[in-house]
């Protein structure tokens, strides 16, 4: 559907002139497609029903048992309730526990003391930080002075670990490679023997199959 | 749609809400009797449909302070129950797939003529569109059963399934189209149509 035959159909509206449906077989196709539904097939077929009595008592009774309800008394002076069995689920009493924890929800609750001043006192947090730092010096020392005979200790140990392992690397790589080569030759020797071993079996197989139409004799002509 | 409109339906529903019988009474007489006949359109049988205007009608009254007035108030009361409308309607296809059709409360309230053969005739199409809109895809039935069956306006469908009006408007002209052509093929009439195009 082109362009400007689907906003003909997407607009159309039966008994409306529009210039595309002359020129267009298939859109005036469509259009009387929808003139016939809506013209001849769907009027009249919709429901037009009264509604019920009994049913219209039960809907207008809906505010009247809320209204009931709120005032603590029933929906009517007596006989049989119009209502029963209006609503879908029961209506079950608030288990008493139930009703404890959400009458206790709704109680103020403590309000929580707040805290030491100072906490809450930005000068009171920058002396204690200094008396920290100070502390830490008197006990330890100056860190920086205590950690450079580690630091000292620890680029010896690295140094000598790194010419150990780039010394002997040689003859590291030159093992690796022939156990590696030594593998694989083992491997391509194993699935040699496996595909010898499977082509074999499958030859057997191939002979030992039932004989075909072909190989049988001639029937002897009488 | 989107503004508050100070509509005698959002009056009533204040009235209702705050707990006015009589304002609930008017609502209940001036949509009542609709959306009964769209619950029995869904439902396709009476006392389905009593049960499912009862359901709408519990949830209207229990949403009305939401009610804000912004779309019909028939459209409102669809949109607040499209699931139980969708269930009903769904049930009540799987009944016309396995022969019920057309409920026999339709046929009844049907206005009959003194022609029994044009009788006949009336019952046999009302039968087959039935038939064809129970096999055909749910939102184009539903189009038609809003539009074309209850007679609702296009800004009330608009609002009650909540699409642009462009796509109510082409579905409901696909949705046509393909009934047509599947009565027609029922009928075995294939120069119906193109009568029509003679005559054009």
């Amino acid at each position: 559907v082109n362009p400007s035959c689907r906003t003909f159909r997407d607009h159309f509206e039966p008994g409306r002139v529009d210039e595309h449906r002359p020129t267009c077989p298939s859109c005036a196709r469509f259009a009387a497609e929808v003139e016939l539904a809506t013209e001849e097939l769907l009027p009249g077929v919709g429901a037009n029903l009264p509604l019920p009595e009994d049913l219209a008592t039960r809907l207008r009774a809906i505010a009247r048992r809320d209204a009931g309800e709120a005032d603590g008394g029933g929906s009517d002076g007596g006989g049989p309730d119009p209502l029963a069995g209006l609503r879908p689920l029961p209506s079950l009493p608030l288990p008493p526990k139930l009703a404890a924890r959400l009458r206790a929800a709704g109680r103020a609750r403590p309000v929580p003391a707040p805290p030491p001043w100072w906490l809450q006192s930005a000068a009171a947090s920058v002396a204690a930080s200094l008396v920290v730092v100070l502390l830490t010096g008197i006990l330890f020392g100056n860190p920086v002075v205590r950690l450079s005979p580690l630091t000292t200790e620890f680029v010896r140990e690295a140094t000598v670990l790194w010419q150990r392992v780039t010394g002997g690397g040689e003859s590291l790589v030159a093992n690796a490679w022939a156990e590696t080569r030594e593998e694989a030759r083992r491997n391509l020797v194993v699935a040699r023997g496996s595909l010898a071993s499977w082509s074999e079996n499958f030859g057997r197989l191939t002979t030992l199959g039932p004989t075909t139409p072909a190989d049988r004799p001639l029937r002897q002509q009488p | 749609m989107g503004a508050q409109l100070s509509t005698p339906d959002l009056l009533l529903a204040r009235r209702a809400a705050a707990g006015q019988p009589a304002a609930w009474d008017e609502l209940v007489a001036l949509h009542g009797r609709r959306l009964f006949n769209l619950a029995f359109q869904f439902a396709g049988d009476v006392a389905e449909a009593e049960d499912l205007t009862q359901e709408i009608f519990l949830r209207l009254y229990e949403n009305l302070r939401s009610y804000r007035g912004d779309v019909p108030f028939l459209a409102w009361a669809l949109r607040l129950s499209r699931n139980l409308c969708i269930d009903h309607y769904r049930h009540a296809r799987r009944l016309r797939r396995h022969g019920v059709t057309v409920p026999e409360e339709l046929l009844r309230h049907q206005a009959g003529c003194d022609d029994p053969r044009a009788d006949a005739w009336r019952r046999q199409q009302l039968s087959l569109v039935y038939e064809v809109l129970g096999e055909m895809a749910e939102e184009m039935a539903t189009v038609i059963v809003l539009r074309d069956l209850q007679e609702l306006t296009y800004e009330e469908i608009t609002a009650a399934l909540e699409i642009p009006l462009g796509t109510v408007k082409s579905r409901l002209n696909r949705a046509r189209q393909e009934l047509a052509e599947k009565v027609r093929q029922r009928l075995d009439a294939p120069n119906l149509p193109s009568t029509r195009e003679q005559a054009l």
